[in-house]
């Protein structure tokens, strides 16, 4: 795994937008960077693929065992919703997406930051911008990337289960552009995969007294939602899941994944795994440094680096996860996005950034392999 | 490494919503609160003494609670002047209020996805 330094395409804003990135720049500072790539050879991206595979099966395992213990206490998930939650995953409900965070350097195991399970960010640079980019930059060459055909083919076979559902509605905060582009982009390989879609605000959801409806007050009987499932649970309507009958994706129990408690669960059921990180929610068990993170934490939001000699917090909602430094290419802090689709491993994007924690404003980098 | 079969990528790529511009799409503003409610009744005949035949629909979510017809939406904070039946007879069973705006607080100001 090395950094490569480019000459940028000239056109590079135009041929992004044209792809539905029209937030590349940020406060006058480009977040889509290809003025360096990632170079990885096949060997290492098998390395990422199996770890990403594993890893997702690991969290399945964790979230059986929170369902059967009943233990959602510690995940800071309110008690009304726990059967609720349960009962998802009971079900099996569907999942279409996830992205791991790992840290790799090209040589020893990927390991788990987090599970970013419920609304992960960055999908549409991973998808099809470093696509394309790896088509016109460098030709011949490889790219751990089948996210775009992945997630056709995941509503496609979910298409094929729900023949009966009429459509599906895509909502979230429509008015932040990179939501919009990723929920955008989300109904866009759905609708390649065979369904009918409709798009709104999720301020313009209704409840009519039983169930969730549309602006023309029909009822919704399944919705993407580009919204965090513990805002929703906070939130007026939140109560009203639990009369309702309409399918979500992500379903309810990805909460329990993308929840920073599950690092915790992970430890605690396979200890010394190769690929996790000790992590606990006591910070003495846990030796050296450490990075403190809050259980419903976004984007790097709130996470603490917390050195040796320092003590941890017994306040509830926090988890303590040993540090594990991202890698360092040309002073830059680089990060892996690992992508799941369908139950499977589908695709990296990378972010890098001169903070060693990953923000909404760090670059996102494409990347190649051979 | 010439292209193949056995490569990690997406053989294509192909968009069919993204990348036209937002405008075009039409991007949907914060929705302020909202209330609309519609009329449940017992049977055809009730709905159709305060609306019109085409107005009138069986089924609707509150139909396994015994109200089987209504009629259509209209606004709750302006009753008198939108509701489009021509007036009460005394038959309704239920109205039935829907209400907008009861998620997104939140995410207003903070960014959702992570």
């Amino acid at each position: 795994m090395r950094r490569e330094t480019l000459v940028p395409r000239p056109d590079w804003p135009a041929k992004v937008e044209a792809l539905g990135l029209d937030f590349h720049t940020t406060n006058g500072e480009p977040y889509w960077w290809e003025s360096a790539c990632y170079a990885f050879s096949a060997a290492e991206i098998d390395v990422l693929e199996e770890a990403t595979d594993t890893l997702h099966d690991l969290c399945l395992q964790a979230v059986e065992h929170v369902v059967t213990t009943g233990d959602f206490a510690q995940l800071d998930i309110p008690e009304a919703y726990w059967e609720w939650v349960a009962a998802s995953w009971r079900r099996r409900d569907p999942a279409i997406y996830g992205r791991f965070d790992l840290v790799y350097d090209g040589s020893g195991p990927p390991k788990m930051l987090e599970y970013n399970a419920d609304t992960p960010t960055a999908l549409l640079e991973a998808a099809v911008v470093q696509w394309y980019w790896m088509e016109e930059v460098k030709p011949g060459c490889d790219q751990f990337n089948s996210i775009h055909e992945k997630l056709i083919a995941a509503w496609a076979d979910l298409r094929a289960q729900h023949p009966h559902i009429p459509a599906i509605y895509f909502t979230g905060v429509s008015d932040e552009p990179e939501d919009l582009r990723t929920f955008e982009y989300m109904r866009d390989v759905c609708g390649q995969g065979g369904w009918q879609t409709e798009q709104l605000d999720i301020s313009q959801l209704g409840w009519n007294g039983s169930c969730f409806t549309d602006l023309a007050e029909r009822r919704i009987a399944a919705m993407f939602k580009l919204y965090p499932w513990e805002w929703m649970l906070q939130e007026n309507f939140g109560s009203h899941l639990l009369d309702d009958s309409a399918a979500f994706v992500e379903p309810p129990w990805k909460m329990l994944l993308s929840n920073k408690a599950i690092l915790a669960v992970l430890w605690e059921m396979f200890p010394d795994h190769p690929n996790l990180l000790p992590a606990s929610f006591e910070r003495n068990k846990i030796a050296g440094a450490c990075v403190k993170k809050p259980v419903h934490g976004r984007e790097g939001d709130g996470v603490r680096l917390i050195g040796e000699a320092d003590g941890g917090s017994t306040r509830p909602g926090l988890v303590y996860q040993a540090a594990c430094p991202l890698p360092v290419f040309d002073r830059m802090h680089a990060l892996i996005g690992s992508w799941v689709v369908g139950g499977q491993a589908a695709g990296i994007g990378l972010r890098e950034d001169r903070n060693p924690i990953t923000a909404n404003t760090s670059r996102f980098v494409p990347h190649y392999f051979r | 490494m010439p292209e193949e079969s056995g490569n990690k990528r997406s053989q294509a790529v192909v968009l069919t919503l993204i990348g036209l511009p937002m405008a075009a799409i039409g991007i949907a503003n914060a929705f302020p609160d909202h209330l609309a409610q519609r009329n449940f009744y017992t049977d055809r005949a009730a709905c159709e003494r305060d609306y019109t035949t085409a107005q009138c629909e069986q089924g609707g979510s509150s139909t396994s609670s015994g109200y089987s017809w209504h009629g259509p939406y209209y606004s709750s904070s302006s009753a008198s002047s939108s509701d489009p039946g021509p007036g009460r007879t005394g038959q309704i069973t239920h109205t039935e209020v829907s209400s907008r705006g009861g998620f997104g607080a939140i995410g207003r100001g903070l960014r959702a996805v992570g």
